[in-house]
This record gives structure tokens, sequence and C-alpha cells, in this order.
């Protein structure tokens, strides 16, 4: 086939530091035809200095500062890589995370030689130095209908990520990339967007072809409170969209994933004092969804359980209550 | 106005037969096609054959396939497809004879009913000069009986409406040296294209010394590992689109322990293991099942025995 080319978009922010490694990868690409799109999200550090001696290097390496008029966050800027992206298919790639060097090669191959796939997604290892990459043994590798897709994006049990996908390029800009609203739950909400609007042809392939970073700063970020106060209003948005798309009949067909989602919302943002985009959760669930008398009494049980998780047994309380939830999502998912 | 049809060969050191073949569609009944023949780097006297073809009559054009085109019938076919004018496509292979009235009965279906996208028609296995059977086209359920081997399309069963393959984007597979016809069909199948069925046999399918289903027999490793990987990838296919796949893995759970005791019986020690590793991955199988397979790759490898495992 005629060599197609593919785009590679990196948005970055204050990744000095790692953004060596991730770039030194697509660098030793042993497929050649590609254009890396870098995009600077508002860094403060010197990170623009860095990816300027790649810029010097190579002219694959292309880089845009995201405009003050657009929303910060990776969104933003993948959408500018998308805009500027001449390739024919794209690969979302995180500032600190590696690609195999044979990953283009791989991914090529796999996304012609069916070209009525809209995408096809990878495996994803990971790694906490370069020395050691490690491809994750426990990997479940998801293959299912549309349906079935949709049901695990819902509950939260993601089938892949922002760098394990290859997209075609005209398929991403026919669903309009991603929802600039969002810093977090950019993928799921790609995702269900594509999934709930589009007949969508994807396959899934097990070859680990990139690696996540597994990193302790970053990992922390989660417990930080005002990131976690920033995931729940953003958990509004993406659930708010996501009724939207819904019908009625796919409501009533995806309530049990919909009602694990709400009770996990519950566990996950129970510690946040600000309890008015809780309220605002809980009507747009509650508007949308039937919940039995059972379920109202074990949501309030699990609410209180995680209010006062320190005290004895509220653990083992709030796990079985989660778990009636969950055990109606794992029998409907085969 | 009748439609033109494109019928598109790929060869490769075809010479033995290739007048023949070339003949039989020179012969056609219906006249109005255009014979695309793509070369997929022949050194024997195919070439020069079919470009004789080419200057005596004008349906038929003769190419080579270009580098940027993987090397195969995959990739052969796909520019082949580049060059199609026609607004039915078919697909022939260079060895193959195309019975005089082939063309002429299948647009006969096409200009009754216009909403048609595909008509199969049935097909004669010949060896040494003689029919032995025809093959068996019948399905209520084409994709899965398709998959299950019980009923045959091949490169030539099917004649496409041109528009179908372009709308739906699908092409050949290049990853696959073998059964790449099968997959193709499947993948069209998969967006539920209107069928009829022909069933007089029209073409005669030539049973050679060295044809693939002689050399899986043989244990060749590049067509084993092509047939499992193209399993494979059509059953997760059929579990993309939600079709129930309870029959279909428990066929190949039967072909591939065949294709595990032809590696093995053929010292092909390394695709048995492939075989084996692909398998257990995605059809579930039961310890004893396991057992059985593993030590019957040990017996194999030291005393070239162990069939009653394999059973």
């Amino acid at each position: 086939m005629i060599k197609s080319l593919i785009s590679i978009i990196i948005p970055v922010f204050n990744r000095a530091h790692l953004i060596q490694e991730t770039l030194n990868s697509v660098l030793s690409q042993t497929y050649q035809n590609w254009e890396c799109i870098i995009i600077d999200d508002g860094s403060t550090d010197n990170s623009k200095e860095v990816v300027s001696f790649y810029l010097n290097q190579d002219n694959r390496f292309k880089f845009y500062k995201r405009h003050n008029t657009k929303k910060k966050g990776p969104s933003a800027c993948r959408n500018i890589g998308i805009e500027k992206a001449k390739g024919d298919y794209v690969i979302f790639l995180d500032s600190d995370d590696v690609l195999c060097n044979t990953c283009l090669e791989n991914r090529i191959k796999k996304i012609e030689r069916n070209p009525e796939l809209d995408f096809v997604v990878f495996s994803m290892g990971h790694f906490k130095t370069l020395g050691n990459l490690y491809v994750d043994n426990g990997r479940k590798v998801f293959h299912g209908s549309a349906n079935d897709t949709i049901k695990h994006f819902l509950a939260h049990k993601y089938p892949w990520n922002t760098t394990r996908p290859i997209y075609k390029k005209e398929f991403i800009v026919s669903i309009d990339g991603f929802n600039e609203n969002l810093i977090v739950f950019t993928d799921p909400e790609l995702a269900l967007r594509m999934l709930l609007t589009k007949k969508v042809k994807y396959l899934t392939v097990d070859i680990t072809d990139c690696f996540y970073r597994v990193d302790e700063l970053h990992e922390n970020k989660y417990l930080d409170i005002e990131f976690r106060k920033k995931m729940q209003s953003n958990y509004l948005v993406f659930k708010t969209n996501i009724f939207n798309l819904l019908t009625k009949k796919e409501i009533l067909f995806f309530s049990n994933e919909l009602k694990y989602a709400y009770a996990k919302s519950i566990k996950v943002f129970n510690f946040i004092e600000d309890s008015n985009k809780g309220k605002k959760i809980k009507e747009l669930f509650y508007e949308n969804l039937l919940f039995s008398f059972k379920e109202k009494i074990y949501l309030n049980l699990l609410k209180f359980s995680m209010r006062y998780r320190n005290f004895k047994g509220m653990y083992r309380l709030s796990n079985f209550l989660m778990l009636s939830f969950e055990s109606k999502v794992i029998s409907s998912i085969k | 106005m009748d439609g033109l049809v494109s019928i598109i060969i790929a060869s490769f050191n075809s010479e033995m037969f290739l007048e023949e073949t070339l003949n039989s569609i020179k012969n056609q009944d219906y006249i109005y096609f255009e014979c695309i023949i793509v070369d997929d780097g022949s050194w024997d006297e195919s070439k020069h054959i079919a470009q004789e073809f080419t200057i005596i009559d004008d349906r038929f054009s003769y190419y080579e396939r270009p580098l940027n085109y993987d090397k195969g019938s995959s990739g052969s076919r796909n520019f082949g497809l580049t060059k199609a004018t026609g607004i039915y496509i078919q697909f022939f292979d260079s060895d193959d004879i195309m019975l005089h009235n082939h063309l002429f009965d299948k647009i006969a279906v096409f200009r009754e009913d216009d909403s048609i996208d595909l008509v199969i028609n049935e097909f004669s296995f010949y060896e040494n000069g003689k029919i032995t059977h025809n093959s068996n086209i019948k399905s209520n359920r084409p994709l899965i009986d398709s998959f299950l081997d019980n009923i045959e399309y091949h490169t030539f069963g099917p004649l496409w409406k041109h528009s179908f393959i372009k709308e739906n984007n699908v092409m050949f597979d290049f990853e696959l040296s073998n059964m790449e016809d099968w997959d193709f069909n499947i993948r069209l199948l998969l967006f539920k294209p209107k069928i009829v069925n022909l069933n007089t046999s029209t073409i005669l399918y030539r049973q050679s010394q060295n044809s693939l289903i002689k050399e899986i027999a043989k244990g060749n490793p590049k067509e084993i590992k092509s047939e499992i990987t193209a399993r494979l990838k059509i059953l997760h296919m059929f579990e993309s689109e939600g079709i129930d796949t309870i029959d279909i893995k428990k066929y190949l759970k039967f072909r591939f322990r065949k294709l595990y005791r032809i590696c093995l019986e053929n010292k092909e020690f390394e695709m048995a293991s492939f075989c084996y590793v692909s398998t257990s991955k995605v059809l579930k199988l039961t310890l004893l099942e396991k057992i059985k397979l593993k030590v019957a790759y040990y017996t194999y490898k030291l005393f070239n025995k162990g069939y009653v495992l394999l059973e």
C-alpha cells in the first residue's frame, strides 16, 4: 500500500523532565512516515526548550501553543492537533508515555488490511523506568459488540484508554473530537459519544505496543482534594452529556450500568464537603432512572457508610452495597 | 444497456493453465467485460501468455503489481480493483475455467432485480479432466455457514456490485496468504448484502498438486498461520457485531485441533505451539483438553506418535 501518514498528537503541560523519553520513542519508530504534533497547554517549566531540541533536529515534529481563547486542558490541545493533522490516521499519546519502536509499523498494517474499520485498539503495558517495560499479564483483551462496549464504558470498566487506538482521521473529525469542557473522563466521553451517535466498526488486537508511565507524583494527584472537586464537576458535565445522548429506551437498557456508576460516584466523591455538585449529580440520576425502594435504601446506606467510614464495619458495609450494584453489571456483560 | 463486468485475475507463475483460463473468459456468451490481469512477479511464460491476449482482444489488459502494493494475491487483487471500471466485479483465479454461460447467467439475475448486491454461483471440483462433485452454497445464514465451511464461495463464486465493495471500503487482507478470499467475502457479508444464489455450476475449480488445501495437509506453516490468523480475526469481528459465536467456537476447537495434529505429524513444532497458544487464549479449553494437547506435543516430538490424544 502507499505509505500512509500517521499523525501522533501529544498535548504537553509541565512535563519537561519526562517528555524526552516520549519523543525519543517516536523518533525511533521503524515506520518512518509520521508527523508528531505537540501542543503546549500553557507550560510554566522549560517544556518548550526541551521540545525545541526535537523541532530543530527533525521537521516531522511540529509545535503549537494553545491559544488563550481555548479552554485549558488536554481536550482543547488534542482538538488543535486534530485540526492541524495532515495524516490519514491519528494516534493520541500522553507526554509521559512511550511507544515501542514497532508500534506504528504494527498499527498501520492492522488498520490498512481492514480498511472498513474506523479504528483498531491495541494493548498497553506499564513502566517506571525505560529499562523495565512490563507487559501486563493480567490484561483483559476486550472483544465485544457495540452494546457491550457501551456497557463497559458506562460502568467505568474502560475497554481502552487514550493511546491504545489508532483512528482513521476522517472518523475522529466526523465526531468533532474531544469535549473541551472536560479535563478528566475525556476518553470515556469520546468513546461513548462515538458509540452512541454512529455505527462504529472496530477491532481489538492483543499486541502490547505502548507503555503507560507509573509515576508516584501522578498517582497522588487523585488524593488532592482540589483535584477531586474538579473531578466531581467534570463528572457532572460528563454524565449530563451522556444522558442527553441516550434515548429513553437506551437508558432502560443500560440502567444496571448507570445505577452502578452512580453508586461508584457516591463512593469516590464522598469526602467532598461541597454537597452542591453532589446534589446535582443525584438529581441527574434520579431524574433519568427509576430506582427501586431497595436501591434507594442501599444508596443512602452507602452514603452513610462512606461518611462514617472510619468506624468499625463501615468498610465492609460499603463493599457489600457496591457489590450488590456491581453484580448486576457483571451478569449483563458476558 | 448491459453493465460492464470487471474480471480481476491475480497471476503468479501460472503458465500451465493460464491460456485455458483466459480462453474460457474470451469465449463468454456475455461480451461486455474487461479482464484485468495483474502479474505478481512471475518469471515463467505466463506474462507473455497474458500479454498475447491483450493484443488479440482489447477487453484484456495486463498490469504488473506495483511495489506499493504488497506481494501476494491480496495486493494484486487490490491493485486490480483500482483499475476496474465495471459495474460488477468478478474475481477469478489463473487456473480455473469459466463455462461459456457463467457471466450471462449471473447478469441475468441482476437484470431481473437491480437492488441485488451479490450473486453466488455453484462450482464444480475439477481434477484430471473430470468433475468430482459440486460445491454447496445454499444457506439461510451465510455468515455463519461460511465460517463453518458448510458453504464455499472462494474467489470466483461471488459476482459483486462494484458500488457495494466501494461504499463499504473492504479490500483483501494483505497479511493473509491463505483464505484471503474467505476473509474478504465474510467481511463484505457483514454489511448485509442482498444475495441471490445460482443453483447451477458455471465454473470448474481445478484441483492441482500444489493447491492450498494440499499445502495445509503437508503442514506448510505459512498457510496454517494464515488460516489461524484469518479465523481468529473473523471470530473477533463476529463478536463485535454481536453475532452468536457458540457454533463457531465449537468448530474452531475442532479445526484447530486438526491443524495442531497436522503440524505435529509434519514436525512443525513451532507452528504447533502457535496453534496451541492461539486456541487456548480464545476458546476456553478444559484442563483435560490442555493436558492432552501438551502431552501430544511431547509424544510426537520424541516418538512421532500420539494420534489417540488428538481424536
